[in-house]
């Protein structure tokens, strides 16, 4: 368990922010802990959506479950979060 | 007693290249601070700066537009303009002193370096009256709003926000630095005279001046535009500089010099004035839109002088014309959700008849940023003020040092443009700012910034009252909304009704 | 936008920015004068003026003094020139903006 910086950029957000995980998280968690800077903040939830882990240059979407220290992340890696379907 | 005319002395008078005697010519002018280039002490002789002036002429010139600016301020004093003047003006004001006056300072090191180290002899000459130049802006702009500290403290920030770690200041002290502070006395006439005093101060002290006189601000546009009819003179050192480059076949090095200025200027100016013009100022007093001022001067006038002089437009135009649409709204959304961090307060400029405004200014305005305001909106009518906080910070470009944005809602398109250097992962707003790190990625390599230092340890208690207590901002100079949320009124027609 | 933004881009006027006042007006008089034949633009953004015209513009400071209704100096055109479009040549007794190439 250790602290673990990285940067997100949320889908319909304007901006990329830091956001401190645990490299125990799943993705879920990163995601969730994103979307509380954003949500009902700046962004309006999406019904029916979920919120999926994005790479934000290769492009690959993250299983759900994954733990972050399993990723391969670099520390301030950048990440998008999105809404999906499942 | 009769005078020679200046044209038939001036040219001899200046003429002092001469041949060292008790020093060779390169301890006299030193390369890391002459920046000659390989091009001779002759040939830097051959330097014709259009606009010449003498100390006589200079001293009775200045002596009026002093007396103009300060009468102006005393015939106006007893009006009290900053009385009555609209929160969102009073704001642009501190965040103009607090952005431009001591970097003016700043400049006059830079002319400095001109008038000791340049190998043209005209550039010594014209620059020296620079180095006074700036000084009179320096002077001139921190006494204005002394008079102004009384009604609160965020006034002072016309002196204190350099003095800082505040980000906005960090970013202008980054772009002054990079081009003032650390380059050789011909990079100084071109990045600096050429670049941002020929193009992009006429936005920050003419564009301005313009809202400024419409908002009734009268003692502010005399005064900002007084200030460029210097900058008008002293600007003109860039050109003969680049006229010697390109004839000894320097155009690259030039083109790259004006391309990193242009770019850094830019994006400067998309935080500070892109907020001032298009959501501070009232909507009665917008001559023009922000974009319509970039266009008038750093497009019809600027890039076309460049043009004529025989640079080409920059590599990144169309991105460059692209981000005029955009990043300055990601930018004001920015300061104004993060506005605790800021020394003035920030306005919305969210009414309504100013969306609309907006909207025709910026067409999708409403469905990209206005997504975003909505949900602001929507937040502070339902009681939830702590919503419209923040409670992280915004990841900040490892070159313009301001946050990293992009177009929200429906054009979603938030970029971050990382590059691994030498073991570093660094991150940029935009594909030209990686691209001026690259250039020269020595003289940047080593900046840490705001998040940086947040991850380091730099900033304790890690949360936002750390970051204000190390961005020096005391109680009392936090920024908040300019209205006090008055505009919301607009947005809950019941009360009113009820009212 | 950038085609459009080239279609601005792409001009030829040339002039003074000047701070708004009796002199600018006086230069806004004199540009008709001095420059016979050319079309003089005046735009008015009442902090300034922007004075133009195609690929040159000349002030003299006889027309100018003549505008303002006493003597001047063509040099006291610098206290209120906050900026100017083209590039620039003073002369004794007057001054030029110009662009060398024309588009």
């Amino acid at each position: 368990m250790a602290l673990f910086p990285i940067y997100t950029i949320f889908e319909e957000d304007f901006v990329v922010q830091l956001i401190p995980v645990d490299t125990e998280d799943t993705m879920d968690q990163v995601a969730e802990k994103t979307a509380y800077h954003v949500i009902d903040r700046r962004v309006k939830p999406k019904e029916g959506k979920v919120l999926r882990v994005r790479h934000h240059e290769s492009g690959e979407v993250y299983p759900r479950d994954m733990k972050v220290q399993d990723a391969g992340w670099r520390p301030t890696e950048t990440l998008d979060i999105i809404f999906a379907d499942e | 007693m009769s005078t020679l005319p200046r044209e038939e002395w001036y040219d001899l008078a200046r003429t002092t290249n001469w041949t060292p005697k008790y020093v060779s010519e390169d301890e006299m002018f030193p390369e890391e601070m002459s920046g000659a280039r390989g091009i001779s002490l002759e040939d830097w002789g051959k330097y014709d700066e259009p606009y010449k002036t003498t100390y006589p002429e200079y001293v009775r010139i200045q002596r009026e537009k002093d007396a103009g600016a300060y009468s102006v301020k005393a015939a106006l004093e007893r009006d009290n303009f900053v009385e009555r003047a609209d929160p969102g003006w009073i704001s642009t004001m501190k965040a103009h002193y607090g952005a431009i006056a001591v970097a003016e300072y700043a400049a006059s090191l830079a002319e400095a370096r001109m008038a000791r180290f340049s190998k043209a002899p005209g550039n010594r000459n014209m620059a020296t009256f620079g180095m006074l130049d700036e000084t009179r802006h320096g002077q001139i702009q921190l006494y204005f709003p002394h008079t102004h500290v009384r009604r609160d403290r965020q006034w002072d920030w016309a002196w204190k926000a350099y003095h800082t770690n505040e980000w906005g200041a960090i970013a202008a002290r980054s772009l002054f630095d990079d081009m003032m502070m650390t380059r050789d006395a011909i990079g100084v006439a071109i990045m600096l005279t050429f670049a941002f005093e020929t193009g992009f101060t006429n936005m920050q002290f003419l564009g301005l001046a313009a809202d400024a006189a419409e908002a009734g601000d009268h003692t502010f546009a005399s005064l900002i535009s007084s200030v460029q009819t210097d900058e008008a003179r002293h600007a003109q050192q860039g050109g003969p500089a680049l006229k010697i480059l390109l004839e000894h076949g320097k155009k690259d090095e030039a083109q790259r010099m004006i391309d990193v200025a242009i770019w850094r200027s830019w994006k400067l100016f998309s935080v500070l004035t892109g907020p001032i013009m298009d959501y501070y100022t009232p909507l009665e007093a917008r001559k023009q839109s922000f974009k319509e001022f970039m266009l008038e001067w750093i497009v019809a006038q600027f890039e076309r002088q460049l043009l004529d002089l025989g640079l080409d437009k920059p590599w990144y135009w169309d991105e460059f014309m692209r981000a005029l649409d955009e990043t300055h709204h990601g930018m004001h959304l920015g300061v104004w959700y993060w506005r605790p961090t800021v020394w003035w307060n920030p306005a919305a400029g969210v009414t309504p008849e100013e969306r609309d405004w907006l909207e025709e200014k910026y067409p999708g305005w409403n469905d990209t940023w206005g997504r975003c305001w909505d949900v602001i909106i929507e937040n502070l009518k339902e009681g939830r003020p702590e919503l419209t906080a923040p409670e992280t910070l915004p990841v900040i470009c490892h070159m313009s040092n301001i946050p990293i944005v992009g177009t929200p809602g429906n054009g979603w398109n938030v970029k971050d443009y990382t590059l691994e250097h030498e073991g570093r992962l660094y991150h940029f707003g935009s594909e030209p700012d990686r691209w001026c790190f690259q250039v020269d990625p020595e003289r940047y390599k080593k900046q840490m910034t705001l998040v940086d230092r947040f991850l380091a340890g730099h900033i304790e208690p890690a949360d936002l009252m750390g970051a204000l207590i190390y961005m020096n901002i005391a109680p009392g100079e936090t920024g908040d909304d300019a209205h006090n949320y008055e505009w919301m009124k607009a947005y809950m027609p019941e009360k009113q009704a009820a009212e | 936008m950038a085609s459009v933004a080239d279609d601005i881009l792409h001009n030829n006027k040339v002039g003074p920015v000047l701070r708004a006042g009796e002199l600018a007006q006086a230069a806004a008089e004199a540009a008709e004068i001095d420059n016979p034949g050319k079309e003089v633009t005046i735009e008015d953004k009442m902090a300034y003026l922007r004075i133009m015209a195609d690929d040159e513009l000349v002030l003299t400071q006889d027309t100018l003094s003549e505008c303002l209704g006493r003597d001047m100096n063509i040099r006291e055109l610098e206290v209120d020139l906050s900026s100017f479009a083209g590039q620039i040549e003073w002369r004794p007794d007057k001054v030029r903006f110009y662009f060398e190439k024309h588009l």
